[in-house]
Formats: C-alpha cells, structure tokens, sequence
C-alpha cells in the first residue's frame, strides 16, 4: 500500500457528522469515541481518506462480480440491482450481545410456543390471552394446516427480527420475519467481501465467526428429518431466478449443498416429494422454503400459486417430508400480536419480554380503535398482514382527505389494522465520498433451532438508510448494508462448514438446471457462430461488397440470406429479390439483427436468453465464471445502446462480447464438473452447433455459382468457420467447393466437421443416465446413430453434382436438410426424456343448484 | 327419517390426465339431528392413495390421488342418513335475544365460543362490504330479536332475489347478486350469510342435499336431485339454527348436512388438481331417495 496520503485526523472524516443530534452507535454527543469503537476508528483513520475511498469501490466491484444482487421486482432495469456494502462494519459490544443473545432466544421460545398452541390447542383464543378475530381475521393462519405436525422439537426453525435502538437507548424489536427470512446468505456474503478487501479493519479484533451458526442451521434441519433420516435430502425451494433475494437462495443452496429447486421441479405422489432429475425421480426428506406458506400447496392453500408443489400438505400430513419453516408460521409476522406480547410473555413464561416492542394498538378492540383514530398523527398504521402489500402510512404525513379515508377504513373493519408508536433509530456512521454520515440502522439477526434451544448468528444483516436523514431502512428502497461485529474474548474454535457427515449423498442434476445448461452450451454457440457470420458479412458490406459496382455481388446476396437462415428472422434479406436496395436498408437490417432484443433471433435477444439460462443455475458457476457474465452484460448493455448510424463501430462491442464468451467457454471447459451437467451443455453445443452449420452449408452452398462468386462465398464461410487456416494447410489449393466440403462434413482431423461432432455426441449421448430401458432412450441414441452413419457414408461426388437445368446441387440441399431435421428431432427427444415440466390445473368446478321447493 | 343419497361426479378430459390430487368433501356430518349410518366413496379408476382425515371444521374429507394415465375420472358418494328434528330451531323461536347483543353475548359465552368469531368476519366469496350492510339495514331493527331479524332477512333475499341457475358462477360476486337480483342456492346462501356478518353477527356456511317431491302424478327422475346450500346462524347459549333462504324455511326433515364452513370455498364437494392442459367437462348427478326406517 503505497499511498502517499499522510493519515488524516479524524477531524475531517466526521465533518458535519453532527447537524442532527440522533443517538449514534459509534459517536458519543460530544463527538467522542465510544470505547468499544476506538481500535475499529483508529482502523479507518490508518487508512486515508483516498485509501478508504479506493477500498469501497473495490468493494463493490467485488460484490458486483460476485453476482451478489437483490432485485426489484416490477423494476426491469434493475432486475439484478448490485448490492450496496459499507466498508464500516456495525460493532456491537460484548455486554450487550450477551443481552441480545438472551432477548432473542426468549422471544423465539415465545415465538415457538405461540405457532404451536395456535396450530394444536388454541388455548391463547379460548382463555382471550389474545383475541380470536386477530388470529381468524389474519390471512396467515392457514386452517389446512391445523394440527399439523413435523419431527423434531420445535416448530419454529429460522426466525429473524429486526432490531432497532430507540432514542433512550434501549433497543426494540421492530418486527419479526418467521416464513422464510432472508438475509442470512447476505450476511455471510458481507463478512467474506470486507475481510478479503479491507483485512486491515479487522486488526486488534476479535470477530466471531459465522460458520458455526450455518453448522447449527445443519443440526436443525436433521432434528426435523422424516424417520429420523441421517443423510436427509434437502432441497431450497425458490420462487425463481425472478425473486428479489434469488441470490441468497442459489448462494446458500451452494454453501450448504442443498439442490436448488423450483415448485415444477418438484412432485408429490406415493406418499413422498420427489425431485425430477435426469436420472429420474429421487427422493426429498426437506424442503428448506423461500415461498410464502400460502403459495406451497395450490391443492389445499391458494389455487392460484404456480410456485408451489400440489400434494404436499398431504405428504407433511403423512410425515414423509418436513418443511423449514412449517407451512401456517406467517401467522407470527401478524403485526397486532404485537399488542398482546406482553401478556403471551406472561402466560408462557411468568416472564417480562427482555427486549422491549414497539407500542401497538389493535383497531379490533374498541378503546384501541378509538385511539388509534384520535391519535392518527402520531402513528404509523399498518395492516395486520402483508397481503396486498403491507399498507403502511405514517398518520402525520397525510392529507386531511387520506385521513378521513382511512379512519372510514378503519372504522370498517377495524381488527385490520394496528398503530405503532412511531420510532426513530440510532445512527453508525457510513462512509459516503470522503466522509462518513450518520445513517439510520436496523439489525436483522437470525435464529435457527438447535439443540433442543435456539442457537443466535454472531452478527447478522445490518441495513442503513440510503439517504442521510431518511428513516427508510430496506433492500426494497435500496438500503447500505454492512457486516455485523460481535466479538469474543476467547478465539473461536475454527468450525468449518458441513463436518457432519450429512448430505454427503450423490448430487443429482434437477431437470430444470440440466434443461438450463442444456441451453446455455445452445445459446452460447448461437451468439458466438451468428455474430462472427454477421460481421463477416458487414465487413463484405463496407468494404466493397456493394460500393464498386453500386450494387450488391451475387456473393454478398447470398451471405445475406444466409444471415436471414441463420437468425430465423424471415423474411428479412429474403423479401427484396427483385428490388433495388439501398446500401443503407441493409444495413439498418444488421444493426436491428445485432443490436434490437426485442427481434426474435437477434444477437441481443440470444443473448438475454443465454444470460436467463445462466441465471437460472447460477448456483453452478464459479466466481470467475460470474466475473465474466457481468462483463458480458455490460458488453451487452454497450450493443444495446448503440445507434443505427453508428453500425460501423459495432466490431469492437461485438469483439468484446465474444471475447467474454470464450473465456466462459474456456473457464467451463478447464473447470466444469465433468458430471452430467457438463454432459447437458456439451450437447446443447454440439447440437447448435451442427444445425447452423447445416442451415450455412445449406444456404451458401446448394447453389452453383460461377467460379469468382463461389471464391467469395467460399472464403467467408471458412472465415467464419475459423476454418480458413485448416482448409489451407490441409488441402494448400485455391478455393474449391470438393475439398471444403470434405472438410466441413467428412475430416476427421477438424473438430468442427459434421462428422467429428456426431462422433463426440455419440459419446455424450451414451454416458446420458438411461432413465428407464424405454422407447425414449433408445431412440435418441438411435437417431445420433442414424445421422452419424449417414454422414460417415457420405460421398462427396453425390454431394457436388449439379442439375445444370437450374444450377443446384440437389444432393448437398436434401443431404442438409434431412441431417437438420434428424438433428431437431434429438433435440426434442432431449426434452421429452430430461427435461419435462408438467403443467397442471385446477379441476373445473361447477354448481349444480337447482331450484328446489 | 332415513335417506339414500347418491352422488356421483364425473370428469371427463380431452386429453389423458397422468396425475391429479383430490379432495372430496361428500360425507354427511353427524350431529344433535342427524346420523350418518353409512357413507361410501368410490373412485374410478380406484385410485393409488386414498385416505380420510377431519378438517378444521370438523367436516370429514376424503383425499385421494391417482397416477395412472386416465381421461375418465368418477366419483361416487353413496350415504344413508337418518334425520330427527332440529332443536335449536325450536329453542330459537322462543329466544329473546336481542340482534345487537350478539356479540357481547358470545364473549360471556366464554372458551367454548372462541372459534364462533371466525364467522363473523369476512371469508373467501364473503367480503366486507357496504352495499351488502345497506341492503341487510332495514331488517335489523334497533330492538329485534336475533329470531325475528333472521327471518326478516330471510324473507327479504327470497322476495328480492329471482332463483336463475345458470345466470351466476361460483365467482359471482354478492353485491352482484343484489344488483342483478338473480341467482342459486348458493348465492342466497353467500348473501345471507353476507348480510348477517356485516351486521356482525356469526353465520356459517352449510352444504347438503335436499329430497326433492315431483309434482303431483308424476313420478320423480332419477339424478335430478341436486346439491343444496344454506345458512346456520349462532344464537348464544342455544348454538347453531338453520334458515334457507333459498326456500324461505327452516331446514327440517328434507335437509341433509353434509359440511359447514365460512363459504363454499372451504366446504367444496370436490377440489383437485390434474396434471394435464387439455380441456376438461364436468358432469354431477344427485339422487336422494327416502328409504324405510
């Protein structure tokens, strides 16, 4: 480090750290330190202001090419919005997380106690500790899970609050997250990135690692295995590439070695959820949910849901699969069981809540309600649930006609709606430019049942508000996140991940992934062989192909129906035969079939799909892997933003959108687990590959030209082919058509030929797992087989001859378009066989009430 | 008096179905005036799982799930119930309970009436709504009796309302059924129900059958008897008493119960799920025949 930057006094960093008087984490009122700061503040001041500026932004770049994002849904440019890390860690004291420790743990016993009377006895409505319309009237309590019951001693396996410090310095509990909290993916994600890029923040600490809770998390889910399982197979079940944590579900489904599944991916029959894979249908004992309860079971929950798995209450009715967390458990994110803690704290406990709440009044009682309305602009006002989104508005900050709305709403069905206190946080200082600001804070910490307790993160997931001075603290808003600090006087032992013996069992390879990968080797080879054809043809176009003789040659007319062929995007080159056509026109094509994404068959539509395909098993990629997808999508954003006019500057922003593929190409072809994954992507490859070879060969060849033109037509395909070097040390002749032929179909030598890929399917194709010895298997072998002897017996003097009458080689022609249709057929074998998706429905309903006297 | 009821559904599918999950809520219930001696459900092709369990509601519900390629699907429920006369009707007509002291009532009643709130909330088909408080307003007379309000009720969904199968669905909105004045069994038993809960008053939801009596000289079809719907009201300390405005009467010997719920939502006869896109028809035939003691 070699920064010249002399280290400069605190005095600069914390300028105008001061204009509100908040209560601050870091800083006492008097701008002092507080001493469990001192050796993490004397940290930052090493460092420099530069130096500090320069280890953000590495930060985030690291976090961006780590693919870590959270996205925003109904946002489409900021589908993967990069996440925002501060390189200033939240420090929490000794002392004071032994008390969070202990709330924390009393809560989820709470929590616990609560989810299981409410789904068995109901003693809490039937002794009014908390009264019955608050439960009946919420839509998380799910009757069909009544009485359910999993293994294991607790009902509640994860759960996380949000805690906040209250301005007499106290902390508060703000909410709980008790379905499928997230952010704990996220957390772990934050401590790796700050220690890899700011090591030095970390002296003269003590820091707790996070691994041990993952270890716990372990534990849980084989306390909660069907039978008592010891190698349990456990799935997370995400809503898809689409959600706005997906990243935390691939990355934790990868950091704990679960298989990362979506609802279609998974079935219920026979007792049992299974898992379609390419090897067919194996066993699930868990399913670690990031759905909505309401969204698991269309058969018995909410119909609508195409997220979740039909059967499946059944199965957990059976005990043949546990779900973590317990479908029903959203019941305890009610908002008005707020109001009634205090006394469930009592009844369960004879205890007082060690951790205060938010004061709440619940509208469905009538003093409550009363109040609420009297006091409308000292409240924030919330619905008891989060369906159709959670409604919350602080009373203070509404007009006099949305006040009187809402107390009509309120008055209507008052056991809707609660009114909180409204709360203010204390701040941590974030560093933003030079400088660091005071940002509101919340803590999510994370809890997971274990042995025979709960266990607590030392840490967690610790949210700033984004704007200095806003009291809007969520990844939704586009909130700074930072690592959380808990230190320990002891060193902690080092516990690695996984050393129990679980899910040690063989991977398998959802239908889902190995369909993705299947077209992720597809789509890549499209992107690379079109966009290297089309800029041949471009190069043609500019340079003399047209401004010789002011009109286009028989050659460049051929190339460009070629480009029509290849892109499947008719008519295209293909309508103007008889028509004088502007230099201009075509290229206006080109630059719509590179740069449009909204064309099917363009280069930037191919590439979205290659990039979904991509997202959609990002499990499976290495941190290199996605340091180069992001620079392909900034190639790609480059593509997309360019003009038509500027058509001629496309090479470079295609040369590095290329140049990024094959080092993905490369990085997969040293690293890839030779597994069947690999044999997935390799096929799609292989067979995108030979069907555009055919539809080039097909367009350019079958028709004879005249020896100058054939030359020209010749040259691009080679080139293009990258088969120009090849062609000349093999057969060292001017072009001809008998010699390229044999090499494009026949030479074993050129990886590229026909035959040489039907060869290298051939022996992927029979390493494929054989699902069952039925038609299916065979026919697909069958039909690689097939198209590879009818290569393998091709003669080239068949291929060449010619039908003088109209100068077309008929033989070349069918011999193309037979293979590409065979080809398309083992395509859609493939599909049948690996990667079925079963749609399914509701059975019709229908009334038969008729009149009766 | 004792009752055979047939019921049999049958799907059929234009394409073959390879899976579908099922659940079938078609067995009389059994209470203080009705014993179910015998119920039976039959599936065809005889399916691969099947099982009964109790819901929530106390309703017995058959789950079964099939996973042989089938473009047929039947059901067949075949019950023998027998029927004595509903006290809580009797109890009620002599109550003096006044409407508005419903719900302080219910709370005095204690453990026993903690579930009987979820009844006077809003459910699936059953909103909260001001159209349906404005209509049901005029029946609930400051000093009424919960007895007298009831029937008043009753009786004005049965003038207002025109009985029209086919004009409404099972999604048919009530406030759309007050607007357009039309609709089955099930709509008057949705908007009574509705009415009672925007009063605040607990009413369920209740699906069955009743024996239908040909006109004079004409002998009675086989299979036209239908599934029926009605309204069960909570009267504190007597407990649950029928009304079906469909017919503007008390359910007596002609009603048999099969299932309560908020709605229809939680009470209906058969719900699945099929593995398949093609398009499927319906076909429900109910016979319900008096038998000898």
């Amino acid at each position: 480090m070699q920064s010249i930057n002399p280290n400069i006094p605190l005095e600069t960093l914390i300028k105008g750290y001061f204009t509100n008087k908040s209560l601050d984490e870091c800083f006492g009122f008097e701008g002092e330190v507080k001493n469990h700061w001192k050796r993490l503040v004397d940290n930052v001041e090493k460092f420099g202001v530069e130096e500090l500026t320069n280890r953000q932004l590495e930060l985030l770049k690291l976090l961006k090419e780590n693919g870590v994002t959270y996205n925003v849904y109904g946002d489409t440019d900021g589908m993967n919005r990069p996440w925002q890390l501060d390189s200033m860690p939240l420090l929490i004291s000794p002392l004071e997380w032994r008390i969070t420790e202990r709330g924390m743990k009393q809560r989820a016993f709470v929590l616990n106690k609560i989810l299981e009377d409410l789904y068995g006895e109901r003693r809490l409505l039937k002794e009014r500790i908390v009264p019955p319309e608050l439960i009946y009237a919420h839509s998380g309590f799910l009757r069909p899970c009544d009485q359910v019951v999993q293994p294991g001693k607790n009902r509640l396996i994860l759960y996380a609050a949000d805690l906040s410090r209250g301005p007499d310095g106290k902390v508060w509990v703000l909410r709980d997250r008790t379905q499928a909290p997230s952010g704990m993916g996220y957390a772990l994600e934050n401590r790796s990135a700050l220690a890899r890029v700011v090591p030095e923040l970390f002296k003269d600490h003590n820091v707790t690692k996070l691994g041990g809770f993952f270890n716990s998390m372990m534990q849980a889910f084989l306390d909660i295995a069907p039978q008592g399982k010891e190698q349990p197979r456990v799935v997370l079940l995400t809503p898809g590439p689409r959600n706005e944590t997906y990243f935390e579900h691939a990355f934790l489904a990868s950091h704990m070695g679960f298989t990362l599944a979506q609802g279609d991916d998974l079935i219920a029959r026979d007792g049992y959820v299974w898992i379609k894979t390419v090897e067919g249908l194996e066993k699930v004992d868990i399913i670690l949910r990031r759905i909505d309860d309401n969204y698991c079971d269309p058969m018995e929950l909410y119909e609508g849901s195409h997220l979740g798995i039909p059967g499946l209450l059944e199965v957990i009715r059976k005990g043949n699969v546990s779900v973590a967390n317990p479908l029903g458990s959203s019941i305890l994110e009610n908002t008005g069981l707020m109001a009634f803690m205090h006394n469930i704290f009592k009844y369960f406990l004879n205890e007082d809540p060690i951790f205060k709440m938010v004061a709440t009044w619940w509208g469905g009682q009538k003093k409550e309600m009363d109040y609420l309305i009297q006091h409308l602009d000292e409240l924030v006002i919330k619905k008891i649930d989060r369906t159709n989104g959670s409604g919350t508005v602080i009373g203070s900050q509404l007009s006099r006609a949305e006040k009187d709305n809402l107390i009509r709403r309120i008055k209507a069905q008052p056991y809707l709606y609660v009114g909180q206190e409204e709360v203010s946080f204390s701040t941590t200082p974030v560093f933003n430019r030079d400088k660091l600001e005071p940002r509101y804070t919340v803590l999510r910490t994370f809890l997971v049942a274990a042995n025979g307790g709960y266990e607590i993160m030392p840490g967690g997931l610790t949210r700033c508000s984004p704007e200095k001075g806003s009291f809007i603290v969520s990844n939704q808003d586009g909130g700074i996140a930072k690592d959380t600090w808990v230190e320990t006087a002891v060193r902690g032992i080092n516990t690695s991940l996984l050393h129990n013996s679980d899910v040690k069992r063989k991977a398998v390879l959802p239908s889902r992934a190995a369909e993705n990968l299947y077209w992720v080797g597809r789509y890549s080879q499209r992107v690379l062989r079109t966009s290297r054809f089309i800029r041949i043809v471009l190069r043609n176009l500019t340079q003399g192909g047209y401004s010789r003789t002011g009109q286009e040659s028989e050659a460049t007319r051929s190339l460009l129906h070629t480009i029509t062929h290849l892109t499947g995007t008719y008519p295209g080159f293909l309508d103007d035969e008889e028509n004088e056509v502007q230099l201009n026109d075509r290229l206006n094509e080109i630059h719509k079939l590179i740069c449009n994404p909204s064309v099917e068959g363009s280069i930037l539509f191919t590439v979205n799909n290659l990039l979904k395909a991509m997202y959609a098993v990002r499990d499976r990629w290495t941190v290199d892997n996605w340091r180069i997808i992001d620079d392909m999508e900034d190639a790609s954003r480059k593509l997309a933003a360019l003009e038509p006019e500027g058509i001629r500057h496309v090479f470079t922003s295609l040369d590095n959108l290329n140049g990024s593929l094959l080092s993905f190409l490369e990085m997969n072809r040293q690293s890839m687990y030779r597994g069947e994954g690999w044999l997935m992507y390799r096929i799609g490859q292989l067979i995108e590959e030979m069907s555009l070879e055919l539809t080039q060969y097909r367009a350019l060849l079958a028709f004879q030209f005249d020896e100058a033109i054939e030359f020209q037509i010749l040259e691009a395909l080679l080139v293009s082919n990258q088969n120009l070097s090849n062609y000349r040390s093999v057969y060292r002749t001017y072009f001809d058509i008998a010699p390229a032929l044999d090499l494009l179909f026949l030479n074993k030598q050129n990886p590229i030929s026909i035959l040489s890929q039907l060869e290298q399917l051939l022996k992927f194709i029979d390493q494929l797992p054989h699902v069952d010895k039925g038609v299916h298997e065979t026919s697909i072998s069958n039909l690689v087989f097939e198209c590879y002897s009818k290569v393998r017996l091709l003669s080239i003097e068949e291929l060449l001859k010619v039908d003088p009458e109209v100068e077309f080689r008929a033989a070349l022609d069918k011999t193309c378009e037979e293979l590409s249709a065979k080809i398309a057929r083992i395509s859609v074998s493939l599909t049948a066989q690996y990667f079925s998706h079963t749609t399914y429905q509701s059975a019709e309903e229908k009334d038969n009430f008729k009149l009766e006297v | 008096m004792r009752y055979k009821i047939t019921h049999v559904t049958e799907y059929k599918y234009q394409e073959p179905v390879g899976l579908c999950h099922n659940r079938v809520c078609l067995t009389p219930r059994n209470n203080s005036h009705q014993t179910c001696q015998v119920s039976d459900i039959r599936v065809v092709p005889s399916p691969d799982e099947f099982n009964y369990r109790t819901d929530f509601f106390g309703n017995t519900v058959a789950y079964f799930s099939s996973y042989k390629e089938h473009d047929t699907l039947q059901v067949t429920s075949v019950s023998h119930v027998n029927l004595s006369g509903r006290q809580e009707t009797d109890l009620a007509f002599s109550s003096s309970v006044l409407w508005h002291d419903v719900s302080a009532l219910i709370i005095a009643d204690g453990v026993l009436a903690s579930d009987v709130f979820q009844y006077t909330l809003p459910s699936q088909y059953i909103p909260h709504s001001e159209a349906v408080r404005e209509f049901a307003k005029s029946c609930f007379q400051e000093d009424a009796t919960l007895w007298s309000a009831c029937n008043v009720l009753m009786q004005k969904i049965y003038k207002s309302i025109e009985f029209k199968p086919g004009f409404t669905t099972i999604n048919t909105p009530v406030e759309h059924v007050i607007r357009d004045k039309k609709g089955v069994c099930q709509d008057f038993a949705h908007l009574m129900i509705s009415c009672l809960r925007n009063m605040g008053l607990p009413a369920r939801y209740v699906s069955g059958y009743i024996e239908t009596v040909p006109p004079p000289g004409k002998e009675k079809l086989v299979g036209t008897d239908a599934s029926h719907a009605w309204v069960s009201v909570y009267f504190p300390t007597i407990g649950w008493v029928e009304f079906d405005p469909t017919n503007c009467l008390h359910p007596t010997f002609h009603h048999i119960t099969v299932a309560y719920g908020r709605d229809y939502h939680d009470v209906a006869p058969l719900r699945g799920i099929v593995f398949g896109s093609g398009k499927q028809s319906l076909t429900v035939k109910v016979d319900v025949v008096r038998s000898a003691e």
